[in-house]
């Protein structure tokens, strides 16, 4: 990758990334640092590495095995160990930072980081399903099965949440009927 | 007679994201589009602004130090199985010592059977790992580097 194309890759995606780290790390300095890592760690890739197009899903598959590494080294032997034999583990719990929408950003800890990634990448980054598949390193038709999951786990949080704590706003709160579940 | 244009191929259609999708029936799957289009929308501390320059600039240490990283995480181990018989071998050199000046009677008769027992394992520990564990840590830190994007 050349110099120009990489600051206009740069100037195109820093912000979604940043978010994106920034809403699985929950630290704002480090999500700084893992996606300058990431950036970095792009540019020194062998040229033909990366498929031509393809730069932005790469950038963001680096940063979430960035994000992935940073978690291991954070949780504890035991978590660690818990870690290695379910995938599906949640991030440690952390403290809001000022002014992050912490009760939404509480409810988003709370899921599993796969779910987490999947969710944002769909939900906000609008990512496509070959996309996300890249990034997270599953295979393409496993996409929509994981994304179905990672749903309905976040509706069974967000239903928890709002019998417990009314921490939503109402458009959540009536957007939840008495139906059936899937 | 009257030509019919050539028959093109449908173009292809661009693939549906969420973003794109129509809005879902499913009260759950909305209160899920809801919470995450909040989630996107609450505010967010401001990143560190950095010049994509001085990250071009910085790639090649932080590819350096990835790959050291990398090698450290290979050695570390063998390194520490190394160390563990070292300090194996250490105790029972110990043990021998304290049996040649421990009292004649009962007491020496135990060291000296203490010492023949923890001789065992650790001389053939030290016999079959230790050059073993020495060429892996030698070859690991020598050794190609992981994936770049881990």
């Amino acid at each position: 990758m050349d110099e120009d194309q990489f600051q206009a890759l740069y100037a195109a995606t820093h912000a979604r990334l940043w978010a994106y780290v920034y809403r699985l790390t929950g630290e704002r300095a480090a999500a700084d640092d893992l996606v300058q890592d990431s950036y970095c760690r792009l540019f020194q890739l062998p040229a033909g590495r990366v498929r031509a197009g393809a730069e932005r899903a790469y950038l963001y598959r680096i940063a979430t095995n960035l994000v992935t590494d940073h978690h291991r080294r954070r949780t504890r032997l035991g978590a660690r160990l818990r870690e290695l034999l379910l995938a599906h583990e949640a991030a440690p719990p952390r403290a809001p930072e000022p002014g992050e929408g912490s009760e939404l950003q509480a409810v988003f800890d709370r899921l599993p980081r796969r779910d987490a990634a999947l969710l944002w990448l769909a939900y906000v980054d609008g990512h496509d399903h070959a996309e996300m598949a890249e990034i997270l390193e599953v295979k393409p038709a496993s996409v929509r099965v994981l994304l179905s999951r990672a749903r309905a786990r976040l509706a069974d949080l967000l239903q928890t949440e709002s019998k417990d704590h009314h921490a939503f706003p109402p458009a959540l709160a009536s957007s939840r009927g008495p139906g059936p579940r899937d | 007679m009257r030509s019919h244009p050539p028959s093109r191929p449908p173009a292809a259609l661009a693939p549906v994201t969420e973003t794109t999708r129509a809005p879902d029936d499913d009260p759950r799957a909305r209160a899920v589009a809801v919470f995450m289009d909040s989630l996107a929308r609450s505010p967010l501390p401001r990143p560190r602004a950095v010049d994509p320059v001085a990250l071009m600039r910085r790639a090649p240490l932080v590819d350096a130090l990835a790959h050291l990283r990398a090698r450290e995480r290979r050695v570390l181990g063998p390194a520490i199985a190394l160390e563990v018989l070292t300090f194996a071998a250490a105790a029972a050199v110990g043990l021998q010592v304290a049996a040649t000046a421990a009292p004649a009677g009962p007491l020496r008769t135990l060291v000296e059977a203490a010492v023949r027992f923890a001789w065992a394992p650790t001389g053939l520990a030290l016999l079959v790992a230790a050059l073993p564990l020495l060429w892996w840590i030698a070859e690991a830190a020598a050794g190609p580097a992981r994936r770049l994007e881990r």
